[in-house]
């Protein structure tokens, strides 16, 4: 985020204003908001109140000075509550990036660009609990990640890349080629050197759905940035090959490869060379005039499979920023259902080639996607949307192993098993206005046998999402939503060094409930306009420890507008 | 379609062959860190007749258990109080820290029987042995001594009542006596009592003026000292230094003082440890740079915060300057 003075923008505003025509369009976001969250008075925590607001207005210019290249700018002019005349308002460039067709043949972007390659490559996973979410929380989460730019599977840095097609006649369709590179960190008090994030693909298209593709990646030091003489070095690469075949209804796909991770010491010495490998293979068919559609998969994650910018997870469970100290002052709570639906500044922006910490109520499975190291097993899904889409389900069971025993020849098994489900009531029974209905739970569960000397492994967690959208009145909405975690059992958790190696481990027991519940009423002045104002409350209960246990209570009004 | 069925049940029985592959657990073996706990060696010492560390001789302990777990050894000397606890976290006292070179934690070991306790912070298990001190180690061989108060009279002390004395009576944390120093604090004195000053000449010949310090050692050179207050409020032991900024070999007012004023707080025996960059100037004279290798006098006071107090006071014992590391 850049601040540049009041003035200057504003006459570059004028400027623009005065300009506009066909080569400059402005749309955007404006946005009020204020959050009142308060502990129950039974809880005697110093702290038992936070209100916070905001009153922004987010212009996005998209600049066209030719044909082939456009400017995309994003500049926020924001005001906190309470913050009168100006007091601790703030204008950002949050978003500045160019992009064009050199030659008409390479496309190029600079500045702020999203990248996406593959799941064990360059993936932005979902954040926890995302999946089966009911509106009431959802669209507090999409404008979470809008304010932190994850859209999708896409990580947003700072670089450029390029971009090029090759169109053939004979064999194959065209080819695709694409490289990027990115600054993942900066020079850091003339210690750490800078770090460049790298890479490319190149990918051969037999026909329409068909492919075969080739993919590189890259994290690595830059240590003469530091000085002359430095050598010490960290490098993690990832090359990996990827196929899709499709043979109209069915279709087969997969992804293999390595992975290495290196670091060099002050005297040039290789201290840490690990290598990985994964493998991934599915089938998938579409049924139903692709209303269904059912994929199967087999996949190996090696246990030292490491890929910062597959694994890197999109949310940072630091301490929460609201109403951190409960239960009497007595301890500082962890990130809950509560903060990962609500916190804005829970998401994680950096890809870091640590393995992030994850919490084991919300999914200790695949904590890092896909290219989760250490599992391999099977992952079934079937998805079933009809058309008119009144009614959607989608079902997807992962049964797990580990590659490798950890502390013991034991493996664990796992299962993740995740069912949601959508009715439209209102297309059902064609109502004029709307009525839907949403559910979904996430079962994962992770076992393995101590053989009677050690605690057996053993945790089970539930996550159930349940929601309704009713139209009381054209435009006049009630939302209602609930969101609940079961979890007990035990587990080890790994303690990691730098290098992903593992040096120990905790032995954590859990049993106790989290739930979220929230009603609330919106008016859509438009499709882009809404206000609304909701009440939550959160209550965490500690099974094995009462005296733990707290609520959070929280009114939060927003008003939302894009344009 | 049947051909890419085929190919792809092969792929998936491959890919299942090599899945099956078994290799070594990765990580620390878990039996080791929350596996059964069990006693397998008992305590034991390898100095079955006793251990002499006048003769540089070391106490070996040994013992094994099943996991890797924190475990404490503290040995009590059974006739002086000393203590001496060791520290570790592994599953077997066979290594580098279980060895006891004859250091305390804080008052000396004399030459008797100990008692040594071998006890886990995540287990009940407990065990004991003895081990006798034949010899103890000699403290004076670790720097420049300044007092100890053994000798047969009492020392000169300036100031100070008539309650200042040798003592024997309850503890002693070196050798056989130690020194209680009172006073009353009538207001605004600060100063209560003092020693003579203690001059290199005194303590390496009178050609020799100078203490034999570097200035670059000046965070690493130590003055060690034992205290034990009696509750008495604004209590300091003052350790001072004089330079001889000139050079000349002799040092007089209008040169460098520096001095640390340390707050008698415990009512047991503390051994403490100052470094002479911790002493600050105290004059309005001198070339305002410490210059450690000019010492010429070291004086040891009694001190107070110049509040009026009917009693200032506290024991000492065995001041000693180390080089490299507190005593």
């Amino acid at each position: 985020m850049r601040r540049i003075p009041v003035i200057i923008a504003l006459s570059s505003l004028t400027f623009l204003a005065n300009a506009q025509s066909q080569k400059i369009q402005f749309n955007g976001t404006a946005r009020g908001d204020i959050e009142s969250s308060w502990l129950p008075k039974s809880d005697t925590s110093s702290l038992n109140q936070k209100i916070k607001g905001n009153a922004l207005v987010d212009l996005i210019m998209d600049i066209k000075p030719s044909e082939n290249i456009k400017i995309k700018t994003d500049l926020r002019f924001s005001n906190p509550m309470g913050g009168f005349w100006g007091q601790g308002a703030a204008i950002q460039l949050r978003h500045i990036s160019l992009k064009g067709v050199a030659s008409k043949f390479f496309k190029y972007r600079f500045g702020d660009i999203d990248l996406k390659m593959t799941p064990y490559t360059l993936f932005n996973n979902y954040g926890d609990l995302s999946t089966n979410e009911s509106e009431i929380f959802r669209k507090t989460r999409e404008i979470n990640e809008e304010e932190n730019y994850n859209f999708g599977n896409y990580w947003h840095q700072q670089g450029a890349d390029l971009a090029f097609r090759l169109g053939f006649d004979k064999l194959i369709q065209s080819a695709d080629f694409s490289g990027f590179v990115v600054r993942n960190r900066s020079v850091t008090n003339n210690v750490l050197p800078d770090r460049l994030h790298a890479g490319g693909n190149a990918q051969v298209n037999i026909n329409e759905k068909s492919f075969i593709g080739f993919n590189y990646i890259n994290l690595f030091d830059l240590p003469k940035t530091v000085n002359d003489t430095s050598v010490e070095k960290f490098q993690n690469s990832v090359m990996t090959a990827n196929f899709n075949f499709d043979f109209k209804k069915l279709y087969v796909f997969g992804e293999g490869g390595f992975s290495n991770e290196q670091f060099v010491d002050k005297t040039k010495i290789k201290t840490i060379d690990i290598t990985g490998n994964f493998f991934e293979v599915g089938l998938g068919k579409k049924l139903l005039k692709n209303d269904l559609s059912i994929e199967a998969t087999f996949r190996r994650v090696s246990d030292d499979f490491y890929s910062a910018g597959a694994q890197t997870r999109r949310l940072n469970y630091a301490t929460p920023q609201v109403l951190s100290l409960v239960a009497n002052n007595s301890y500082t709570r962890d990130a809950g259902i509560f903060d990962i639906v609500k916190d804005a500044s829970i998401y994680n922006p950096t890809i870091t080639p640590q393995l992030m910490q994850y919490s084991l109520l919300f999914n200790h499975v695949t904590p890092y996607g896909k290219a989760t190291p250490n599992r391999t097993g099977f992952d079934l899904e079937v998805a079933y949307k009809d058309s008119a889409e009144r009614y959607a389900s989608n079902l997807s069971t992962q049964l797990l192993q580990d590659t490798r025993g950890e502390g013991t020849t034991q493996l664990r098994n796992y299962a993740l098993i995740n069912w949601n489900g959508t009715l439209a009531f209102d297309k059902i029974y064609s109502l004029k206005k709307t009525l839907s209905l949403n559910a979904g739970i996430q079962y994962a569960k992770s076992q393995r046998d101590g053989q009677s000397l050690i605690k057996d492994v053993d945790l089970a967690t539930q996550a159930i999402d349940a929601g309704a959208v009713i139209e009381l009145i054209p435009r006049f909405d009630l939302l209602l939503g609930t969101k609940l975690i079961f979890a007990k059992g035990t587990e080890y958790v790994d303690v990691r060094n730098d290098y992903n190696q593992i040096t120990g481990f905790t032995q954590t027991t859990i049993n106790g409930t989290q739930m979220l519940h929230a009603v609330s009423l919106r008016y859509r002045f438009t499709d882009n306009v809404i206000f609304s104002i909701q009440g939550s409350t959160f209550q965490y209960k500690d099974k094995a420890d009462s005296e733990k246990d707290y609520t959070i209570n929280q009114i939060y009004m927003l008003f939302n507008m894009k344009f | 379609m049947n051909v890419m069925k085929q190919i792809f049940v092969i792929i998936l029985l491959a890919a299942a062959a090599l899945g099956c592959k078994k290799e070594t657990p990765v990580g620390p073996d878990l039996l080791n860190i929350y596996g059964p706990f069990a006693i397998k060696d008992s305590l034991s010492v390898e100095n079955i007749n006793g251990v002499d560390f006048s003769a540089n001789e070391t106490v070996k302990f040994k013992g094994d258990w099943s996991n890797v777990t924190s475990w404490k050894i503290t040995i009590t000397g059974k006739s002086s109080g000393a203590v001496k606890t060791i520290t570790g976290k592994t599953k077997t006292l066979d290594t580098l820290l279980s060895i006891w070179d004859g250091s305390s934690d804080c008052i000396f070991f004399r030459k008797e029987e100990c008692n040594v306790q071998l006890s886990f912070s995540e287990h009940p298990n407990t065990m004991n042995c003895n081990i006798k001190i034949n010899g103890v180690h000699d403290y004076y061989k670790d720097g420049i001594l300044l007092k100890d108060f053994e000798g047969t009279t009492a020392p000169e002390f300036w100031g100070g009542n008539s309650n200042c004395k040798i003592d024997s009576t309850n503890k002693v944390p070196q050798g056989n006596k130690y020194f209680h120093m009172e006073g009353k604090e009538p207001g605004n004195a600060y100063w209560i009592g003092s020693f003579p000053p203690i001059t290199a000449q005194q303590l390496f010949g009178t050609s020799t003026t100078h203490f034999p310090f570097n200035d670059k050692d000046t965070s690493t050179t130590y003055v060690n000292f034992f205290v034990r207050g009696y509750g008495y409020p604004d209590t300091y032991v003052n350790i001072q230094e004089k330079e001889d900024d000139n050079n000349d070999g002799i040092t007089d007012t209008t040169e460098d003082s520096y001095s640390k004023r340390y707050l008698v707080t415990g009512t047991e025996w503390t051994k403490v440890s100052i470094p002479l960059s911790e002493l600050t100037h105290d004059n309005a004279f001198g070339n305002h740079k410490k210059e450690i290798s000019k010492i010429t006098t070291i004086y040891i006071m009694l001190f107070s915060a110049g509040t009026a107090r009917d009693k200032i006071g506290c024991d000492i014992d065995f001041f000693i300057i180390t080089k490299g590391k507190p005593l």
